[in-house]
């Protein structure tokens, strides 16, 4: 019968569809050598699962998606939020998959997942032999936020330490850990101290609203706050800050307000200079300035770029990731100190910081 | 208990009774739907009536039913979940879901969750595909779905009871009853479905955790008929739904959703010589509860309420022309958590035209014009023909403008939403062939859509928000192939679908995410006596998942087999069981959430 022909090969057909496409995520084969150079974290898309890892080496050779070409297509998991380097080991905190991978930073080679004790994860920082992971809980709840403390040795939460609402990034001094709290789901305007040696809250410091960035520099922490954003609702809008802290007292210094309604974030100190971003602009001013830069160093909607999804000054170059419409592939552009373009590159899905290896 | 012993006997009673009398009062009875327009002017469209046989032998949610038997794609984020259509490569907001001739996609995000109603609650489920603004509003781009009950006077007492039972402890109940009298007509509808929903997936080490729902639906409709010429129907849909968020490869969930909606909407008919009017009154709600951890009440909440007045009036000016009148009302009005609580009044008024020019040609028109103070709104319009240019062969032809207007989410989201929004709309035209032959029908589509002021929610500095920025072309093609053949006690029924659909932003090349070029369904039933076997197929082409093309979810070929076998006891038994993903294939519908391996299902139908 006729028909039967017909659909016969319609099923032909669609076979040949399929076995079309099933080559398409053949990798090429993963270098596995990543000392020196720069790690880039492709957060990847919310619910996307597909979180990723660059890297640069000196050579400028570019490799994509490392973790898994290495690690024979194991997944990174969805929403990479931070990398901590520590000893020859690399610590790859993945928000919406609530866990750590921990990785041979120099090969890539997979050493252990740490997934209980997690809850939300998003930095991590290391004293006194262990890591110290900021976890949100549950976003909903305002509650429930916690350190994770990290046995090193074993890979595994060994205790945790409750803190205030939306702990973000994190920093260690001198066996101190400095908390940034961002506020989650919501906006927060403190800085926790947690002593290492016993693993308690030392004190809590005031400090401009939304801390979007922390950096130390000359014994001292500098903490950019984005303000409130006008859709905030609960609080009213409010202008970016920079507040100055110092490391041995555990006290505000110096309280620099910008004027009127900017919301900073990108935070970095390299060689006595300071630099941030708002919007597509990018600023530098010395470290030591007591006013903010009336103009910014330069902008990067010439490029066709939307915004800085990551940020980085390193050996003379900046680095800018674009995240570009936030589902396909993101790019670096690399510029140099004065602001001019020298070099792009594609990357993963969503850049969304740099680490140097 | 003897009152229920009492009222059993009585059901079979009259179910007998009917059963008997079935073949002379057949011819006599009419079944009712109030969605008149799906009938009387669709002519030059391609409509597609999914029967009760259909329905009942394929899952109870809506995506199942249309992924296997229509041209319509969907992103369903596993069995139960939300599930989002994309019909001739529009969006999930370009489908229109008309219940009983009353758009009921969401007031909050534009959308029907298609795993947001029961098929079992309604006997007539029909796919009309391409543009319905003129007619149905606001996202009938793509096409829309129908969803209608129907009500017949006259009819005798008649129960149906269904129950299944499947793997990873599925489970479905449904109860309808029929009764009516000569001026009367009651039809309800009970539908519970549950699954634990912990299937393993297929090449992972991993239990699909947290993924088990519940839903419960009531659907009713109510019809008197006053005299000749007066009747006042009633229709009510009532849904509730607890479903937790299942995990994924990468992603391990605690989270959960409620839904609540109802539909209700009182009808007075009047009929009389050349006139018919209609005047609708209709309340809709709709609400929602997101826990980002099911253990804790802590959740995110949006609700909206519906008014809607609506009189229709047509009027058959002869043989050959029939006007329609449509002018209505509705107000919305929205709270939740995220929006700021706001109200939205519509004014619309709608004019349609049909003509049969002589036995061969017809054509229809229509225009309608919106009017609110929440955005601006263009003319619509829709102008279609029919030519049955031989026995076996009818060409038709239709092109419309027609909208997706902002939602509550895109207007009032807290500080995102854009109040200075306009409506999506699109300009599309659409050639179909129809073919029959005896017991063969086949229908080839081909058609085009260029959508402007695409609703998009794209990064504005540090935010997100929405703007009309997109601008899409779509074309494509559509077949259709129907088959039924009876031989004595032998029957084949062959019905197939396919769909080719190129989607991309204009000045692009790529194919918009979650779009499958190619799609296919195929499924044929062979009876003999009171049993019937049956065998359906789905090939979902690849889809890409980022929109630079650069990763994609594989194309996949699924099929479900089943046996099904007629008792004649009381008005009728059948029994029946499925094999589901027959071949064991291990495929995904959205990246990272693989779908079960082979499973199986079976079922109980009586009718008393």
């Amino acid at each position: 019968m006729k028909l039967n022909k017909l659909l016969l090969t319609a099923f032909a057909l669609s076979v040949l569809f399929t076995s079309c496409s099933d080559d398409d995520n053949a990798l090429p084969a993963p270098s596995g050598a990543y000392e020196g150079g720069m790690l880039i974290l492709n957060q990847g898309g919310f619910n996307a699962g597909n979180a990723s890892v660059s890297f640069m080496g000196n050579n400028a050779a570019v490799e994509n998606n490392i973790f898994s070409s290495v690690n024979s297509g194991m997944l990174l998991g969805d929403t990479a939020q931070d990398i901590g380097l520590e000893g020859d080991r690399a610590y790859i905190v993945v928000n919406n998959s609530h866990k750590i991978e921990v990785v041979n930073r120099y090969t890539f080679r997979h050493i252990a997942t740490i997934q209980t004790g997690l809850s939300n994860p998003r930095y991590i920082a290391f004293a006194n032999g262990r890591g110290y992971v900021t976890n949100w809980g549950n976003g909903s709840s305002t509650t429930d936020d916690y350190i994770a403390v990290v046995d090193l040795a074993s890979n595994s939460v060994v205790s945790s330490i409750p803190v205030a609402e939306g702990p973000e990034r994190i920093l260690a001094y001198n066996n101190k850990l400095y908390v940034a709290h961002k506020g989650g789901w919501g906006y927060g305007n403190s800085i926790t101290v947690i002593n290492a040696a016993n693993n308690t809250v030392a004190t809590s410091i005031t400090v401009g609203y939304v801390p979007e960035g922390m950096e130390i520099a000359d014994g001292k922490l500098y903490v950019l706050g984005g303000g409130v954003p006008s859709w905030a609702g609960t609080l009213p809008e409010s202008t970016g800050s920079l507040y100055i802290i110092s490391l041995g007292s555990d006290t505000v210094v110096s309280t620099m307000v910008f004027s009127g309604m900017l919301h900073p974030n990108n935070l970095d100190i390299e060689q006595g200079s300071l630099y941030y971003t708002a919007g597509s602009d990018v600023y530098k001013m010395d470290v030591a300035a007591t006013s903010f830069p009336s103009s910014a160093l330069f902008n990067i909607t010439q490029q066709g770029v939307y915004g800085v999804s990551a940020f980085a000054v390193r050996n003379s170059r900046i680095y800018i990731g674009d995240a570009a419409d936030y589902s396909s592939n993101g790019k670096v552009y690399v510029h140099n100190l004065t602001g001019a373009p020298e070099t792009s590159f594609t990357v993963g899905v969503v850049p969304a910081g740099f680490y140097f290896n | 208990m003897t009152l229920k012993k009492l009222v059993i006997v009585g059901f079979l009673l009259a179910c007998q009774y009917v059963a008997a009398q079935r073949d002379t009062l057949m011819q006599l009875r009419e079944v009712v739907i109030t969605d008149t327009q799906l009938r009387a002017f669709s002519a030059s469209q391609s409509t597609q009536q999914l029967n009760d046989s259909v329905i009942k032998r394929n899952p109870a949610s809506l995506t199942s039913l249309l992924n296997y038997n229509t041209v319509i794609y969907f992103k369903e984020n596993g069995p139960g979940m939300v599930s989002s259509p994309s019909f001739r490569g529009t969006t999930a907001q370009q489908t229109a879901v008309i219940w009983n001739g009353i758009n009921i996609n969401s007031q909050l995000n534009g959308l029907t969750d298609f795993n947001t109603l029961s098929t079992r609650d309604f006997k007539d489920i029909t796919v009309r595909a391409g543009g319905g603004s003129v007619i149905y509003g606001s996202s009938a781009i793509g096409g829309s779905i129908h969803l209608n009950t129907g009500l017949t006077f006259g009819q005798a007492f008649c129960n149906e009871l269904r129950t299944e039972y499947g793997s990873f402890d599925t489970k479905s109940i449904n109860y309808k009853a029929g009764a009516g009298a000569e001026n009367t007509a009651v039809q309800v509808s009970i539908s519970h479905n549950s699954s634990d929903n912990d299937f393993e997936f297929p090449g992972y080490n991993i239990i699909n955790e947290n993924g088990q729902y519940h839903n419960t639906s009531l659907n009713a409709g109510v019809a008197y008929r006053f005299n000749g010429y007066n009747t006042l129907r009633f229709y009510s849909y009532a849904f509730s739904a607890k479903r937790h968020f299942s995990r994924t490869v990468t992603v391990p969930s605690k989270s959960m959703y409620r839904d609540i909606n109802t539909r209700n909407l009182l009808e007075w008919l009047y009929d009389r010589g050349r006139f018919t009017s209609k005047v609708k009154v209709a309340y809709l709600t709709e609400q929602y509860k997101y826990y980002e951890d099911f253990r804790q009440d802590i959740y995110d909440e949006g609700e909206v309420k519906t008014w809607l007045i609506r009189y229709d009036l047509s009027y058959r000016a002869g043989e050959a022309i029939t006007m329609n009148i449509i002018t209505d009302f509705t107000k919305n009005s929205g709270s939740g958590s995220d929006i700021m609580q706001q109200k939205r009044q519509i004014g619309s008024a709608t004019l349609l035209l049909k003509h049969r020019i002589n036995s061969k040609l017809n054509y229809e028109a229509g225009l309608r014009r919106e009017v609110t103070d929440a955005y601006d709104s263009p003319l619509l319009f829709s102008a279609g023909a029919v030519y049955d240019a031989f026995s076996f062969y009818t060409l038709k032809l239709n092109a419309s403008r027609n909208f997706r207007i902002p939602t509550f989410n895109d207007l009032y989201w807290q500080g995102s939403g854009n109040p200075d929004l306009n409506p999506e709309t699109s300009i599309q035209a659409e050639i179909g062939n129809h073919f029959h032959f005896g017991g063969l029908n086949i229908a080839m589509t081909g058609y085009y859509i260029k959508l402007r002021d695409m609703l998009r929610w794209v990064p504005r500095g540090n935010q997100w928000g929405p703007e009309n920025v997109g601008r899409v072309s779509t074309y494509g093609l559509e077949g259709l192939l129907n088959w039924q053949k009876q031989l004595g006690r032998h029957r084949f029924d062959v019905a197939a679908t396919y769909a080719y659909t190129i989607s991309r932003e204009d000045g692009k090349s790529e194919q918009l995410i979650y779009v499958p070029m190619h799609k296919a369904t195929a499924s044929a039933s062979y009876s003999y006596g009171n049993t019937t076997l049956y065998y359906r197929h789905l090939f979902n082409g690849e889809v890409y998942t980022t929109s630079d093309n650069t990763a994609s979810v594989d194309s996949y070929n699924v099929s479900s087999a089943g046996a099904e076998y007629h008792i004649n006891i009381l008005a009728g038994i059948d029994i029946g069981a499925q094999v589901l993903n027959l071949w064991d294939e291990a495929y995904e519908n959205v990246a990272f959430r693989p779908l079960p391996g082979r499973h199986y299902n079976m079922y109980l139908n009586f009718k008393f």
